[in-house]
């Protein structure tokens, strides 16, 4: 193998630059390599030939970088202009994950609310310690609050919504669009609408109680496998997220879809932004927990 | 012209996932004459590269988030460059055969560059261009771009092995090709390719590689 009839030295048994660039890299046997070795030890004309190799390894290296054409430069960076991830409305905002987490809401210590029922929800999945102990205090405030002006009916708020399984391919270029027809789709829900589906409570929770209770997010109990499956089949359990993870009880969703995201099956949460204009979208791991950060991505989009 | 921003590649790029319509064609303006030689070397063509580059910047643009901050911004736009070229040859290929043309007018001669640094530039990309894709992606991205074996395997996702024999048989095919160009003291030595015509196969038929 090391031995060839090389055309660079046509009159005798030469190592060919293949068996050379091979040696160069380690690609060769054990006795192929000693061959070649020994080989070279006593033919100047194989030696001379190895040699040109560094040369070729300096001449490569020292290429110069080819300037751009500048008509190349124009197309790119007009191509570059036009793409819309970034523009100050109408698209998709991107803010880093962790800027993401910030942005949960942080209606201490609501997470409470649900009564019994909520309480039950949330023994399904693993919810994040995100609450810290300064929560305890105001949660009484920020629970009270939230039975003011549109609370008087038995509505449960963090239950008026169902969650929806389109399968969607959502993806950052078209979240924007993928967002504004799916809340288009589920208008109906985000009304004072009767509930579509989920768990809605036995009864109508007492804020007081609520705001008593401690949120029981711990639990990783057996149940918090089930919910792997819940959350894709079961709108509770995107709901569960909705009030462990996100920490937003109190906020009726626009829309929850069950879909993928790059190639991962992925729950939508769609929120509603203090910009009316706006809405804030989660796409979060539909067990909401897992190993890592549940939470895949945010972004701010248009209505 | 552009105006070089000062912060370095990772704060353009996290400025651009923050929303900073500036900061990405900062970054891509910085090593635009770096990208531009990748690319234009990997596909061996003008126009290609124009189109690869195009392809790879959107898409850098779009998943920028995608970037985990363990590798440098440049190894990431280099795989996305590379790979982005490597997709329009492979196409390329399933299209109706249109020869690779020559082109030369990227290449200008200047004869008279004292150290003759261009001239060769111009032969090896020459003969660079007669190499398979495969193998001249893997060669460029360890002699030319000077990336380990370990880093280009990673980058063009195959198996280190499979980038060293890559790199082996292009080195082993420029080697013949270029091996005037040491010695050479007359200025019109026999073109690249026509040298190249006249011996069709390195080996005599029979010859195991």
């Amino acid at each position: 193998m090391s031995q060839h009839h090389d055309p660079v030295h046509p009159d005798s048994d030469h190592l060919t630059a293949e068996t050379l660039a091979d040696l160069g890299l380690g690609l060769l046997d054990e006795t192929s390599a000693a061959h070649a070795e020994h080989h070279l030890a006593h033919c100047a004309d194989c030696r001379a030939l190895r040699d040109q190799f560094p040369a070729l390894a300096d001449a490569l290296a020292d290429l110069p970088d080819e300037p751009m054409p500048e008509p190349v430069w124009q197309r790119l960076s007009a191509a570059l202009a036009d793409e819309p991830v970034t523009t100050p409305e109408g698209s998709a905002t991107v803010v880093p994950i962790e800027a993401a987490r910030q942005r949960r809401w942080r209606r201490p210590g609501i997470g409470l609310v649900a009564g019994a029922a909520g309480v039950a929800l949330l023994g399904a999945i693993v919810v994040p310690s995100i609450m810290n102990a300064s929560d305890d205090s105001a949660g009484v405030t920020a629970a009270s609050d939230s039975s003011r002006d549109d609370q008087g009916t038995n509505k449960v708020p963090m239950a008026a919504y169902a969650a929806t399984q389109s399968g969607t391919k959502y993806q950052e270029a078209a979240l924007d669009s993928q967002v504004t027809q799916l809340v288009a789709a589920r208008t109906s829900v985000t009304g004072d609408t009767e509930l579509v589906t989920g768990s809605t409570p036995s009864s109508s929770p007492s804020p007081t109680a609520s705001a008593t209770s401690k949120p029981t997010s711990e639990s990783p109990s057996p149940s918090a496998n089930r919910s792997v499956a819940a959350m894709a089949t079961d709108p509770a359990a995107a709901q569960a997220c909705l009030v462990g993870y996100l920490d937003a009880p109190d906020v009726q969703p626009l829309a929850i879809d069950i879909g993928t995201w790059r190639g991962e099956p992925a729950a939508i949460i769609v929120l509603p932004n203090d910009d009316p204009a706006l809405a804030d979208v989660f796409v979060i791991d539909p067990d909401c927990a897992g190993p890592g950060d549940p939470l895949f991505y945010f972004a701010t989009v248009s209505r | 012209m552009t105006v070089e921003d000062p912060r370095p590649d990772a704060e353009l790029l996290a400025a651009h996932i923050s929303g900073d319509p500036t900061a990405f064609t900062s970054l891509v303006g910085r090593h635009r004459d770096r990208l531009w030689a990748v690319a234009l070397r990997t596909t061996g063509d003008p126009e290609e590269a124009a189109d690869a580059l195009q392809d790879a910047l959107l898409k850098a643009h779009r998943s920028a988030d995608s970037f985990r901050g363990d590798a440098q911004v440049t190894t990431w736009l280099h795989r996305i460059v590379v790979n982005a070229c490597l997709d329009r040859l492979r196409r390329a290929k399933s299209r109706p055969t249109v020869p690779l043309p020559e082109h030369d007018s990227a290449h200008p001669i200047e004869p008279s560059d004292p150290l003759g640094r261009r001239e060769l530039a111009w032969e090896i990309d020459r003969a660079l261009r007669t190499l398979p894709d495969d193998q001249r992606a893997a060669l460029i991205l360890i002699d030319v771009e000077g990336y380990s074996v370990e880093e280009a395997a990673a980058l063009l996702d195959i198996p280190a092995g499979t980038v060293k024999s890559r790199c082996a048989r292009a080195r082993a095919k420029l080697v013949p090709q270029l091996a005037h160009l040491r010695n050479r003291s007359a200025p019109d030595h026999v073109p690249v390719s026509d040298e190249r015509s006249a011996h069709p196969t390195d080996r005599p038929p029979g010859a195991q590689p």
